[in-house]
C-alpha cells in the first residue's frame, strides 16, 4: 500500500486548484490590462484634483449621439441669445419716421387749414382807398 | 403692438395741431374810419393848407399811419373837406379801438407848432369782419402857415 492519496483524489484536488487559479486570474485581468494601457490610472489621477469630475465622467454617456444638441436646446439657446436692440432695427426708423412726417403735416396741415377758416390773408387793400392801409398783416 | 397706441396717437396730433394752428391764426377784422375836416374855413380853402395827417390806433391793438401831401394818399385836398377812408386791420375782435388822428400844415415832419387839427373816435372791436366809422378832425390852431 502507499502512503500517498490516491491519484483520483489528487487529481480532482488539482483540478480545483486550477480552476480557482484560473478563476482568479480571469476576474483581475481587464484591471490588469487597464493597468497596463496607463488608461485608468492616469485617469483616476486627473479627476482626484477634482472630486467632481469624477462622477461626471462616470455618468458621461459614451454614444456620442446623446451629446449632440437637440432641436429643443437650440430653440431655448435662441431665446435666451441677446435679441437686436429696437433702435437697430428698421421697422423703428420707419415707424419713427412715418409718425414724424405725419405730425408735421398735421400741424402743418392744421394751422392752414383753420387759417383758411379763420378768413385767411389779409385781404387787398380798396383801390378807392388809394393805399390807405394799415394795420395787422399790411 | 404698435398699431394701438398710433391709433390712439393720431387723433391727439390731429387734435394739437388744429389748435395750435387755431391759436396761432386769427380772423381779421377791418375798421373804415372816413376822414374829414370840420370847422376849417372855406375862404382860402384852408383845407388844402394840411400838409399832414397822422392817425393812431390804440386801445384793443396799437396802429399808426402817416400821410403827406408826397405820398398821393389824398392831401392836399382841394375839393370839399373829405381826406377819404383809411382801412385799418386787426385781429381784435372785443374791447374799443380809439383811432386819433392830427393835421399839420407842415409836411416835412409831425411838428407840434404846426399842428392844425385833431381828432378821434372809439370804436368798439367785435367780430365783425368789416366796421365803418367816422372821424372828423376839428381845427385848433392856424398852424405854422
Amino acid at each position: 500500500m502507499s502512503p500517498l492519496a490516491p491519484l483520483r483524489k489528487r487529481t480532482l484536488s488539482a483540478v480545483l486548484a486550477a480552476s480557482l487559479a484560473l478563476a482568479l486570474t480571469v476576474v483581475s485581468l481587464p484591471r490588469v490590462a487597464h493597468a497596463d494601457l496607463g488608461d485608468e490610472p492616469s485617469s483616476k489621477s486627473t479627476s482626484s484634483e477634482g472630486g467632481a469630475g469624477q462622477v461626471e465622467d462616470a455618468d458621461k454617456p459614451k454614444d456620442g449621439s446623446l451629446l449632440e444638441k437637440k432641436p429643443a436646446d437650440a430653440a431655448v439657446q435662441k431665446a435666451a441669445a441677446p435679441s437686436t436692440p429696437f433702435y437697430e432695427k428698421w421697422q423703428f426708423w420707419a415707424i419713427t419716421g412715418a409718425v414724424i412726417v405725419g405730425a408735421i403735416a398735421l400741424i402743418w396741415g392744421g394751422q392752414a387749414l383753420a387759417h383758411q377758416l379763420n378768413g385767411g390773408d389779409v385781404r387787398p387793400c380798396n383801390t378807392d382807398f388809394e393805399g390807405r392801409c394799415f394795420g395787422e398783416g399790411r | 403692438m404698435m398699431r394701438s397706441p398710433m391709433r390712439r396717437l393720431l387723433p391727439a396730433l390731429a387734435v394739437a395741431a388744429i389748435s395750435a394752428g387755431a391759436a396761432g391764426c386769427n380772423e381779421f377784422h377791418y375798421y373804415d374810419i372816413d376822414v374829414s375836416f370840420v370847422g376849417f374855413s372855406a375862404s382860402g380853402n384852408e383845407v388844402s393848407t394840411i400838409q399832414m395827417v397822422v392817425m393812431t390806433v390804440s386801445g384793443a391793438d396799437n396802429g399808426r399811419i402817416d400821410i403827406s401831401a408826397t405820398q398821393n394818399m389824398g392831401l392836399p385836398v382841394t375839393i370839399g373837406t373829405n381826406l377819404g377812408i383809411f382801412e385799418f386791420a386787426t385781429f381784435a375782435d372785443s374791447g374799443t379801438l380809439t383811432f386819433s388822428a392830427d393835421a399839420y400844415d407842415e409836411n416835412s415832419s409831425a411838428n407840434p407848432m404846426c399842428k392844425t387839427g385833431t381828432g378821434s373816435v372809439q370804436v368798439p372791436a367785435t367780430a365783425t369782419v368789416t366796421n365803418s366809422a367816422k372821424l372828423n378832425i376839428m381845427k385848433t390852431s392856424d398852424g405854422c402857415m
